[in-house]
């Protein structure tokens, strides 16, 4: 069973499921990082309130976030073929994973930003700041650690649907962890794609929660 | 007979609240002369923050206006608000310094906002630091400061953009007696080396006591009294005024026993 072929396909699967998973929470980051700033912004109490822009983002996040993902998997299947031009593989698994991970990373970002005091955004408005100043110098600036925190969560949560995807064929470690284990009855595969599967969720965690650790400065000795 | 510096008048602010609406300030009216260092009393619930926020427009008053250097504020667009924001500095009780940043990248931040160069920025936020002397801080982060420490950073920070006014909103109120001193002290040789309008805004008839010219005694959002310290001291008329006088007494006398 440890043959080469074997080998390969493993260090295939952990290779796609990085892949996968690293280009999913990126353009996650893509579209959530801008909603979660604008929820922040136009939330009541926020710098530029606006309750109409606010109930529509909120209202889409709520939606989307409510969709199981196997469900939205197949949803999104003509959307997918559109974009990669297949509905199966690692390449194609990105599209789902992004259109799931961005409103969770809008809420996370949302909640994140919120925890910066009203009385620093107040201090920056009384001193004339612009906007885009207040964004990216005091609410992000402030809220790294949380945000930092907010990626790594982000990371294992996408990482866990991307192994989901397998039952579609959605390449990576959880395709073959299906495949081996489910359809072949072949435990022993299934067990080593599980092993690698949790180390890289701690690898992950771990580098995040260092990161953020390092970053911040708030109570430093 | 001088011209004001700063006027509002007939400012009135009311917050909607889940048991009915609170009044905070009711059509008040004032003027501070420039160079003027004064002085807005009253105990909590007064008006006192909104009013000082009404300044600089933090808060927006539901009516009234607000001249500074004879300029209507309200009447001023959203960029043109900003930039005269710029020299309209403000410093607060909680500090409010970025807590990611070191002393003096807060100290520059009021630059980098208006777009200073680099090198200048630093230069300058040094010179600022040594005037509220922490030099040698410059590279600590906010939270290995004391209370005393923050708030000096606080004020070369707001001195950066070169304010004419500067509004101090219970600016030593988390600060211990003596830290309310020193703070008070350095608040005292900025006003007379650099010639800037203060307004300060506090409940406590000491930090009046030790700097202000000019005291406005506000109650339930409006004015009862005001006029110099001296007189409103020596003869209060208003029953806001004479109870602030009793508690500082009393404290006095506590500090004594």
């Amino acid at each position: 069973m440890w043959d080469k072929t074997m080998i390969i396909m493993l260090l295939e699967g952990i290779r796609d499921t990085f892949y996968m998973t690293l280009a999913s929470t990126f353009f996650g980051y893509v579209i959530g990082l801008p909603m979660g700033i604008v929820l922040t912004l136009t939330d009541k109490g926020g710098i530029a309130p606006n309750r109409t822009v606010y109930r529509m983002l909120d209202i889409v996040i709520n939606i989307t976030r409510s969709v199981p993902f196997l469900i939205l998997l197949i949803l999104v299947m003509p959307l997918t073929k559109l974009i990669v031009g297949k509905s199966y593989g690692s390449a194609a698994t990105i599209v789902p994973l992004t259109l799931a991970a961005a409103p969770l990373i809008g809420r996370m970002v949302e909640s994140s930003l919120k925890e910066v005091g009203q009385g620093v955004i107040e201090a920056a408005v009384s001193m004339g700041a612009r906007t885009r100043t207040i964004v990216f110098k005091v609410l992000i600036g402030e809220a790294r650690t949380s945000l930092l925190v907010g990626v790594t969560i982000v990371l294992g949560t996408v990482l866990g649907y991307s192994a989901m995807a397998g039952v579609v064929g959605g390449g990576g470690l959880g395709d073959i962890a299906i495949r081996y284990g489910y359809y072949r009855y072949d435990t022993g595969v299934m067990l080593v794609t599980l092993v690698f599967i949790v180390a890289i969720v701690q690898l992950m965690q771990g580098a995040g929660m260092f990161a953020a650790k390092k970053l911040d400065h708030r109570n430093k000795e | 007979m001088e011209t004001a510096y700063i006027e509002v008048r007939n400012l009135t602010k009311t917050y909607s609240a889940k048991n009915g609406n609170v009044e905070a300030l009711k059509s008040v009216s004032l003027s501070v002369l420039k160079n003027d260092i004064f002085g807005v009393i009253g105990l909590s619930g007064a008006g006192k923050s909104t009013l000082v926020r009404c300044l600089n427009l933090l808060e927006r008053p539901d009516s009234g206006e607000v001249f500074i250097g004879g300029q209507n504020l309200l009447t001023l667009g959203r960029e043109q608000l900003r930039l005269r924001r710029q020299k309209i500095g403000m410093i607060f009780q909680h500090f409010n310094l970025l807590e990611q940043q070191n002393v003096l990248a807060n100290v520059c931040f009021p630059m980098e906002i208006r777009g200073v160069p680099v090198r200048q920025r630093k230069e300058k936020a040094m010179e600022l630091l040594k005037k509220v002397g922490l030099e040698d801080k410059a590279g600590a982060y906010p939270s290995q400061l004391s209370g005393g420490q923050k708030q000096r950073v606080a004020i070369a920070r707001v001195l950066a953009n070169e304010p004419d006014i500067l509004l101090c909103d219970e600016a030593t109120s988390a600060l211990d007696p003596e830290t309310t001193k020193t703070i008070l002290d350095l608040l005292k040789s900025i006003h007379d080396t650099m010639g800037i309008t203060m307004v300060i805004i506090t409940h406590e008839m000491r930090v009046i006591q030790e700097i202000c010219t000019k005291v406005a005694v506000l109650d339930q959002g409006t004015v009862q009294e005001c006029g110099s310290v001296t007189k409103i001291f020596n003869h209060p008329k208003s029953k806001a005024a004479k109870r602030l006088l009793l508690i500082r007494d009393t404290e006095e006398m506590a500090d004594v026993g």
